[in-house]
C-alpha cells in the first residue's frame, strides 16, 4: 500500500503524510512489541543447520528466571543465497509451527511460544540438559559401561509414550534417532526435533512426493530402503527399535554407509540393507506378504543368504532379558503391518516386570552426565546477516569419527 | 540432575492404561481448532462486535492526530465524513471476498482442502482484526497464500503475485506475520470433507438397505456443495466438522440421517462403553436439534452484491488512509 504514496508528492502542509501506510505502521508496531530480547537473556548457542540456528536462553521475567529454554530462529527463506530476495516464512517453519501447537505431552519437546521479529520466526521451546546421544558416548567413551536396565527400560517406556501421543495425533515423526532423544535434568524423555514430522491422515500426496528421502540412514526401516512411496507410522517403531538396540550395546546396531546422491537420482541404499539382513537375515514372502511389491524388491537378489541372527546379537552384546529381546524383535519386524504399534509396545511384558519403570529415568543411577555444550562466541540472537556456519555438522562429524575408531 | 527430587517420584503408573485408543472426540478437543477458535453463539457475536469496535476506536485516534491546519480534516471532523464500517458491513465484505478467494483458489488448482483453509484463516483474521484497518481484498491474497503453504501446496511468491493484477511479492508477504500472529499460530484446520466422506463410506455399509449406491453417490456429491457454500457461513465457529457434515445430509435427506442415527445409536447401547451415552436417551433427539440449527445458521450465509461490496470497499479504504478522501476532496475543489 504504501508504494502509492511515494508515488505522488505531498504539499507540504501534510505532516503526517505516510503516517497511516502499512510500513510507518508496522514499525510502530514494532517498537511498541516486546522484542525476544526483552523475555529471554541468550546464554549460547546449541546447534546450527539448515534450518537456522538453536540458542540456549533463560527467562528473564520473575516466574521463569531459573527456567532454561532452546530459541530456534529460523533461517530466512531466500532463494538465491548470493542476493537475498525474501521469499515470505520458510514452509518448514510453516509445517513444524502448524504440528507444534496442536501438540501437548510430557514426553514431547512442549513449545512454549513463537516470537515474530524484524521477518523472523523464534520458537521457543523446554530445554532439555541431555539427549540420547551424549549419554550414549558417555557410556562408550573412554570404554564401554553398560546402561543399567532399569534406565534403559524407563527411557524406552518413555519414548513410546510420545511416540503414542504423536501417532493418536495422526503425527509420523520421520526422523527418530539418539540426537533427537531429549531427557531432561529431571530424567524425563522428551521427543525433540519434529522438523521433518508430518500428518498422515489427511494427506494431498503421497509423503514420498514431499520428501524423497526421510530417516537418518542408520535408522531407516526396510520399507523405506526398499523405496515404498506410502508409508505408515511404523517407520517410527523400526528407528525406536534401532535406539533400544544402541542403548544396549552402545553403537548403533545396523551401521551402514550411505550411497551419495546422484544427479537426482536416488540410489538404493545397498549397504544399509546389507547391515540389516546380515542381523536379521534375509527377508521373504513367507513372512513379508508384500515384499515383492516394493519398487526395489528386484535388489534383493543381489545379496547373498543370511539366516535370522538376532537373537546371537544379543546374547553377544551381553543381553540376557527374554523380554527385551522379544520386544526388540518385535520392533524390529521386517513386516511394517507386523510390527508392533506404540500403543501395544507399551503393555509389553518387559515393561511390567521388575525392575519397575521409573518415573525419572536417572532415579537408580549414579552415573553424572556431562551438560549440554554450548557456545558462547556467539550470543547475537538479533543477527541478521549470520553466516549459519556449519557447527552441526562437525558435530556429527566428530561424533562420527568417535564411533569409528571404537567400531 | 537433581538427586532431591528423585526421593519423591512415584513409580511410573501401571501400563494397562495405554492399551485403550484415544476416541475421536478427544482429539478434536485437544485441537487448537476447538480450543481458540470454537465459539458459542453469543460469544461469536461479542467478538465481532469488539473487534469492530476496537476497529472504530483506531480510526477515532487516527482521525484525530490528522493535521488541523488542512481545511478538508477540519471538514471532515465538523461533518464526520469517514465513518467506520458497521459490524453488518464488514460481515458483508468479508464474504465478498472470502468468496473470491475461493475463485482464486480454483485458478490455482488448489485442493479443496486447501482452499477451504484459505477462507478459513481469512474469516479467522476478520473475526479479531477489523475491516476498518485492514482492507479484505489484500488479506485475502496473502490468505490463500499461506494456507497453500501450509497445507503442502506451495506456490513460489513470484509465480502467486504474478497472476494477480496490482500485486507485487512485498505488497502480499508484509502481511504474513500479522496473519500468523493474529490465528495465534493455529494452522492446521479440520475441514468437514472428511467426516463427509467417512459418512459417506459409513453409509454404504449400515445403509445399504435403504438406499441406492447410485442415489447415495448423488447424496454425497450434493452434501459436498453444502459444505462448502457453508464455508461462508460462522457454522465453521460453532459446530464440529462432523456436525457440519451430518447436518448437510440431514438437510438433503432427513429420513436417511435419522435412520442412520437410530442404527448408531442403538448400536452403541449394545457396546455399554460409553456411560453417559447410555444414560441420556434423549441424546440423538439433542443431536438431531443441533443439526436442524446447524443447516439455519449455514442458511445465513448470504452473496452480497457488487454494487454494495464497492461502496463498503471505499468506504474502507477511506478508513485505512482518511488522507485519500482529504485529496480526493482537494482535486474536487481544485476542478470545480
Amino acid at each position: 500500500m504504501n508504494r502509492l504514496y511515494n508515488q505522488t508528492q505531498q504539499p507540504m502542509r501534510m505532516a503526517s503524510n505516510d503516517f497511516f501506510s502499512i510500513g510507518p505502521y508496522r514499525k510502530r508496531k514494532d517498537q511498541s512489541r516486546e522484542s525476544v530480547l526483552d523475555k529471554y537473556t541468550i546464554l549460547g548457542y546449541i546447534a546450527s543447520g539448515t534450518y537456522g540456528k538453536v540458542f540456549k536462553a533463560s527467562g528473564k521475567s520473575k516466574d521463569n528466571q531459573k527456567q532454561f529454554y532452546a530459541i530456534k530462529k529460523f533461517k530466512i527463506d531466500s532463494k538465491d543465497s548470493e542476493i537475498t530476495h525474501y521469499t515470505g516464512i520458510s514452509q518448514s517453519a510453516i509445517r513444524e509451527i502448524s504440528l507444534c501447537k496442536e501438540l501437548k505431552n510430557e514426553n514431547v519437546i512442549n513449545l512454549t511460544e513463537i516470537v515474530l521479529e524484524n521477518k523472523c520466526i523464534y520458537m521457543i521451546s523446554e530445554f532439555a540438559e541431555y539427549d540420547l546421544l551424549q549419554i550414549i558416548h558417555h557410556h562408550s567413551h573412554p570404554d564401554l559401561k553398560p546402561i543399567n536396565e532399569q534406565m534403559l527400560k524407563s527411557i524406552l517406556f518413555q519414548i513410546l509414550q510420545g511416540l503414542n501421543y504423536l501417532h493418536e495425533n495422526w503425527i509420523i515423526h520421520r526422523d527418530l534417532k539418539p540426537a533427537n532423544i531429549m531427557v531432561t535434568s529431571e530424567g524425563i524423555v522428551k521427543i525433540g526435533d519434529l522438523g521433518l514430522a508430518r500428518k498422515f491422515n489427511n494427506l494431498l500426496q503421497t509423503l514420498y512426493t514431499g520428501d524423497k528421502v526421510v530417516v537418518t540412514i542408520w535408522y531407516r526401516s526396510p520399507e523405506l530402503l526398499l523405496g515404498a512411496r506410502h508409508y505408515t507410522p511404523a517407520i517410527d517403531l523400526w528407528a525406536v527399535g534401532c535406539i533400544l538396540a544402541e542403548l544396549l550395546s552402545l553403537r548403533p546396531i545396523f551401521k551402514g554407509e550411505e550411497a551419495k546422491i546422484d544427479k537426482k537420482q536416488l540410489p538404493f541404499q545397498e549397504n544399509q540393507l546389507l547391515k540389516i539382513i546380515e542381523i536379521l537375515g534375509t527377508p521373504n514372502v513367507h513372512s513379508w506378504k508384500s515384499l515383492k511389491d516394493y519398487p526395489e524388491y528386484h535388489q534383493l537378489s543381489k545379496f547373498n543368504i543370511f539366516p535370522p541372527n538376532l537373537s546371537a546379537w544379543f546374547h553377544s552384546m551381553g543381553g540376557q532379558n527374554k523380554n527385551c529381546l522379544g520386544l526388540l524383535s518385535n520392533l524390529l519386524q521386517y513386516d511394517p503391518a507386523d510390527r508392533l504399534s506404540a500403543n501395544n509396545a507399551l503393555s509389553h511384558e518387559w515393561f511390567s516386570e521388575s525392575p519397575a519403570i521409573t518415573k525419572n529415568v536417572f532415579k537408580n543411577t549414579k552415573v553424572k552426565y556431562p551438560i549440554r555444550k554450548i557456545q558462547k562466541d556467539d550470543v547475537n540472537l538479533l543477527n541478521q546477516s549470520q553466516q549459519y556456519s556449519n557447527i552441526g555438522q562437525k558435530r556429527a562429524i566428530q561424533d562420527d569419527g568417535s564411533r569409528k575408531r571404537r567400531a | 540432575m537433581t538427586s532431591s527430587d528423585s526421593t519423591n517420584q512415584e513409580e511410573t503408573p501401571q501400563p494397562e492404561k495405554h492399551s485403550k485408543q484415544i476416541t475421536n472426540d478427544d482429539l478434536y478437543r485437544r485441537s487448537t481448532q476447538f480450543r481458540f477458535w470454537s465459539f458459542t453463539e453469543q460469544r461469536l457475536k461479542e467478538l465481532k462486535r469488539s473487534t469492530n469496535e476496537k476497529g472504530s476506536a483506531n480510526l477515532k485516534e487516527r482521525l484525530s492526530q490528522l493535521d488541523p491546519s488542512i481545511p478538508e480534516v477540519s471538514e471532515i471532523w465538523e461533518k464526520d465524513l469517514v465513518k467506520p464500517l458497521t459490524v453488518e458491513e464488514e460481515v458483508k465484505i468479508v464474504e465478498y471476498y472470502a468468496r473470491k478467494a475461493q475463485g482464486l483458489a480454483n485458478y490455482f488448482k488448489l485442493p479443496t482442502q486447501s482452499r477451504a483453509t484459505a477462507i478459513s484463516f481469512f474469516r479467522k483474521f476478520f473475526l479479531v482484526n477489523s475491516c476498518i484497518q485492514f482492507h479484505p481484498q489484500y488479506l485475502m491474497y496473502t490468505c490463500l497464500f499461506l494456507a497453500a503453504k501450509s497445507d503442502n501446496h506451495f506456490i513460489g511468491i513470484k509465480e502467486f503475485s504474478k497472476a494477480i493484477p496490482k500485486t507485487t511479492p512485498e505488497s502480499i508477504l508484509q502481511y504474513e506475520f500479522q496473519i500468523l500472529q493474529s490465528l495465534k499460530f493455529a494452522l492446521l484446520c479440520h475441514h468437514p470433507y472428511k467426516p463427509l466422506y467417512g459418512f459417506f463410506l459409513d453409509f454404504q455399509v449400515e445403509m445399504k438397505n435403504e438406499i441406492q449406491s447410485d442415489k447415495l453417490a448423488e447424496l454425497y456429491d450434493h452434501a459436498r456443495d453444502k459444505v462448502s457454500e457453508a464455508l461462508f457461513s460462522d457454522v465453521s465457529f460453532l459446530f464440529t466438522p462432523s456436525q457440519i457434515a451430518l447436518a448437510a445430509y440431514y438437510e438433503l435427506n432427513p429420513e436417511l440421517v435419522t435412520s442412520y442415527l437410530s442404527k448408531k445409536f442403538s448400536q452403541l447401547s449394545t457396546i455399554n462403553e460409553d456411560e453417559q451415552l447410555k444414560s441420556s436417551p434423549n441424546i440423538q433427539t439433542k443431536l438431531v436439534d443441533n443439526l436442524k440449527h446447524c443447516i439455519e445458521l449455514s442458511h445465513a450465509s448470504f452473496d452480497p452484491a457488487i454494487e454494495e461490496v464497492t461502496q463498503i470497499s471505499r468506504k474502507v479504504h477511506y478508513c485505512i488512509d482518511p488522507m485519500k478522501l482529504v485529496k480526493k476532496m482537494q482535486k474536487q475543489k481544485s476542478m470545480s
